[in-house]
């Protein structure tokens, strides 16, 4: 256990190291925050000196390092545009991204888990026809089209729901569902296909034999037996929920770290890129972290070296 | 097994009470008093020394004043000062209003002029390239406070019209998240990315506005902000694009205004890249553009054609100038010039930064290529397009949009024709806008940017195109006429009864 934990660490760090290095050169290479700070009349030599503030004339090389020797200690910068520390920036809104994300899982897992096992057990049948066929939509639909049909329906045409916000529980209905349904109908099929590999194996059967309620069969032998490559993609759902909302977070003007990021990459605020990058980062290192940790429970047999 | 059934969904229910009370209390509803604006610029700081984006700069200006304001055609009107006059010239002196008062209660006098003034000079804030002709201020007196400046600037008072007056030993940290100024308007409170309230402040000096309190919401995308309108959860709706501002303007319980504004988008040209050197192909470029149809079909009519550099509100426009739509005379331009069979060239154009830039660049392509021009469309990010710009990398030929908030004509003059993103080297066209830059009689003044104007048009300096139109949308609830400068003075919103 020890060494798993040791390596894991080691790995992790690697990880991050590696990432920061990718985000640090590639914002770097499509523009310059100097150049969008300045009015258009300002001088050549404007430039050059704004450039000199901000290091931005010094070697790649150097400014990583400096970079990187702050980081360390968890400062990340101040903000260029914002003179606020980067990370309190991403801090900020780490609530409604984490919120989301755990609102779109909910929603995700209600629906996958009963439709995947229905549909498995009764293979062929209308039942599964009926949710692979909402699977397939579900799965095929782009998530800002179903999100303006959402908001278009419930709240400009019923008034029941707030077109876009944050702060409200019912603000959280529609985006959460946007993003739940579409994770929603990758897990379904997944599930499906779990519980159809595993139904056919001897020691089901053998459960059948002995007599036991269908429901305790496919809750202790089926889905136990099923759950290992389900939870590896839920956890990586997951860490993709929390990273990957931003059309979702933008078309409900939902607060999060995508959108931030999103911002700040277009205004070229190098700290905070980095900063929200390398914490989402961290996010799926200690994601998949608990992913390993949580197989162990589901199946004693693994050993986690 | 039951009682593990039980636990789970008690679980449940812990877990949904927890996550609904992390949502914190209920956000302020907007009530009779109150407006909701759709649109909150996306920024994260509140310090008015900082701030140089123009939509975050101007709602701050309902909360922060300054010295003076700029008005249309060089007129200035008083803000914090009262009278002016200047002493020599490099000295300004300036009569501060009696009876102020900042939010906090703190009596407003000439020592804040001096301290706003040196914290942005001394203290190095982007400002700080707005106030480039400033040397510093010192308060002279209990109601009056000179500025000294490094040369003489004409435009000294174009230029504190966007100086923001703060307290005296106000702090970056005093500054970032909470507010303290002399404006109609106070911060009730702000979530970033989210919304950010305003609300009238008791002890302002001036008349009482209609409105009591503003939820500005911050809604990025366009879809959503008119769904939001749609859905009367907005009053006013900041920015609407075209095509959604005509889909609205059928309804009769909104009300949709376009205004002109300050912005003019137009093509600069490098007359030192082949053919452009020619005076004919430079000629032939802007007579086979139909800017009436760009303007009709692209822009839906949210847009002016216009022949000046500068928009009509800029001292110096010249009205004489009208736009010319030529197409066989082009054709026999390029045909003299030796190019009977046009020619190529790359024009880089922005996306997504003004109103429908792409789809406007691409129709200019395709107006070109009916004459034989034939250029090639290089689209890129804006801040891709800025750092190109600082970095000279847009020769031979770049769309860009500007707006010049001292509403100066020889400052624009400046922007277009001698500055980092100028390619279009004419020495004595160049000497002539220095010297217009320095003249302070008006008039003078006038005179010589109407000349200015005049020239670069017979010269085909570059593609004049159109002035950009700013849309709203208003709710019953309110009345209100937008102004050109693409600020929302709240005060100027009135409450329909």
């Amino acid at each position: 256990m020890i060494l798993f934990l040791a390596r894991r660490l080691f790995e992790a760090i690697a990880v991050l190291i590696g990432i920061s290095l990718v985000v640090f050169v590639i914002s770097r290479l499509s523009g310059d925050p100097a150049a969008l700070m300045l009015p258009p009349e300002a001088s050549d030599e404007d430039f050059a000196q704004l450039r000199h503030e901000m290091g931005l004339d010094q070697s790649l090389y150097v400014q990583y390092l400096t970079f990187a020797s702050k980081a360390i200690h968890g400062d990340f910068g101040e903000s260029i545009r914002n003179f606020v520390p980067a990370t309190q920036l991403v801090v900020e809104r780490l609530p409604a991204t984490l919120l989301l994300a755990c609102g779109a899982l909910c929603i995700a897992l209600t629906i996958a888990f009963p439709a995947g096992i229905v549909a498995g057990l009764n293979r062929g049948s209308i039942i599964d026809r009926t949710v692979m066929t909402f699977c397939v939509i579900g799965q095929g639909v782009p998530v800002f089209w179903s999100s303006l049909l959402l908001i278009l329906f419930f709240s400009v045409h019923l008034h029941v729901l707030p077109t876009s916000g944050y702060g409200r529980l019912e603000n959280l209905i529609m985006p959460a569902s946007a993003l739940g349904i579409y994770t929603a109908a990758r897990l379904s099929r997944l599930v499906r296909s779990g519980v159809i590999e595993v139904a056919s194996q001897d020691y089901v059967r053998a459960a059948h034999a002995k007599g036991l309620a269908v429901r305790d069969v496919v809750q202790n032998y089926v889905l136990r037996n099923a759950l290992l490559p389900i939870v590896t993609v839920i956890g990586l759902d997951f860490a993709a929920l929390l990273g990957g909302a931003v059309i979702t977070e933008t078309i409900f003007a939902w607060p999060g770290v995508g959108r931030l990021t999103v911002e700040s990459i277009t205004r070229r605020d190098f700290p905070v890129v980095q900063a929200s990058v390398i914490m989402l980062a961290a996010t799926y290192v200690v994601i998949n972290f608990l992913v390993d940790i949580i197989y162990r429970f589901i199946d004693p047999r693994i050993k986690l070296r | 097994m039951k009682n593990s059934t039980i636990s789970r969904r008690n679980l449940l229910k812990l877990a949904t009470a927890a996550a609904a009370s992390s949502l914190g209390p209920f956000p302020t509803k907007a009530d009779e008093a109150s407006i909701v604006i759709g649109g909150l610029p996306e920024d994260a700081n509140l310090d008015p020394g900082v701030i140089t984006a123009t939509d975050w700069a101007g709602l701050l200006r309902n909360i922060y004043q300054p010295l003076v304001y700029g008005g249309a055609n060089g007129d200035v009107l008083p803000g914090l000062a009262t009278a002016w006059k200047q002493l020599d010239p490099v000295t300004w002196e300036f009569t501060t209003r009696d009876n102020v008062q900042f939010h906090n209660g703190e009596k407003f006098g000439p020592e804040d002029v001096e301290f706003t003034i040196k914290r942005i000079v001394e203290g190095n804030l982007p400002l700080r390239y707005i106030l480039s002709s400033v040397e510093t201020a010192t308060a002279s007196g209990p109601n009056s406070v000179q500025i000294k400046l490094r040369a003489p600037a004409p435009l000294i008072l174009k230029i504190l019209n966007r100086i923001p007056i703060v307290q005296r030993a106000s702090t970056k940290t005093s500054l970032v998240r909470q507010t303290n100024g002399t404006g109609p308007y106070k911060l009730e409170k702000w979530s970033p990315g989210d919304q950010l309230v305003l609300q009238y402040a008791p002890n302002y000096w001036g008349p009482k506005p209609s409105v009591k309190r503003v939820i500005y919401r911050s809604i990025p995308d366009a879809n959503s902000l008119v769904a939001a309108f749609q859905a009367n959860e907005v009053d006013l709706a900041v920015g609407l694009q075209p095509d959604a501002a005509s889909k609205l303007s059928g309804s009769s319980a909104l009300d949709i205004k376009a205004v002109d504004t300050d912005r003019t988008i137009f093509i600069n040209i490098d007359n030192t890249a082949k053919p452009f050197d020619d005076a004919r192909v430079r000629k032939a470029l802007n007579l086979s553009l139909d800017r009436d149809a760009l303007v009709r079909d692209i822009l839906l009519g949210n847009g002016s054609p216009i022949a000046n550099p500068c928009g009509p509100h800029y001292l110096g426009y010249n009205k004489s100038l009208k736009p010319q739509f030529d197409p066989t005379k082009a054709k026999e331009l390029l045909k003299e010039a030796g190019l009977p069979n046009g020619f190529e060239f790359t024009l880089n154009a922005p996306s997504g930064r003004y109103m429908k830039d792409k789809e406007i660049a691409e129709a200019i392509v395709g107006q070109w290529s009916r004459v034989g021009i034939n250029a090639k469309l290089v689209l890129m990010e804006f801040g891709t397009l800025m750092t190109g710009y600082r970095n000279h990398k847009l020769s031979p030929a770049y769309l860009i949009g500007v707006s010049q908030p001292d509403l100066d004509g020889a400052q624009f003059l400046t922007t277009v024709f001698n500055s980092a993103g100028s390619y279009f080297k004419d020495p004595e066209l160049v000497a002539a806008i220095v010297e217009a830059l320095k003249m302070a009689d008006v008039s003078e003044r006038r005179a010589t940017i109407e000349k200015l104007n005049a020239e670069v048009f017979e010269k085909d300096a570059y593609v004049y195109l159109y002035l950009q139109k700013a849309i709203f949308g208003l709710s019953k609830k309110i009345k209100w006429t937008p102004s050109s400068n693409e600020e929302i003075d709240l005060a100027s919103i009135e409450l329909a009864s």
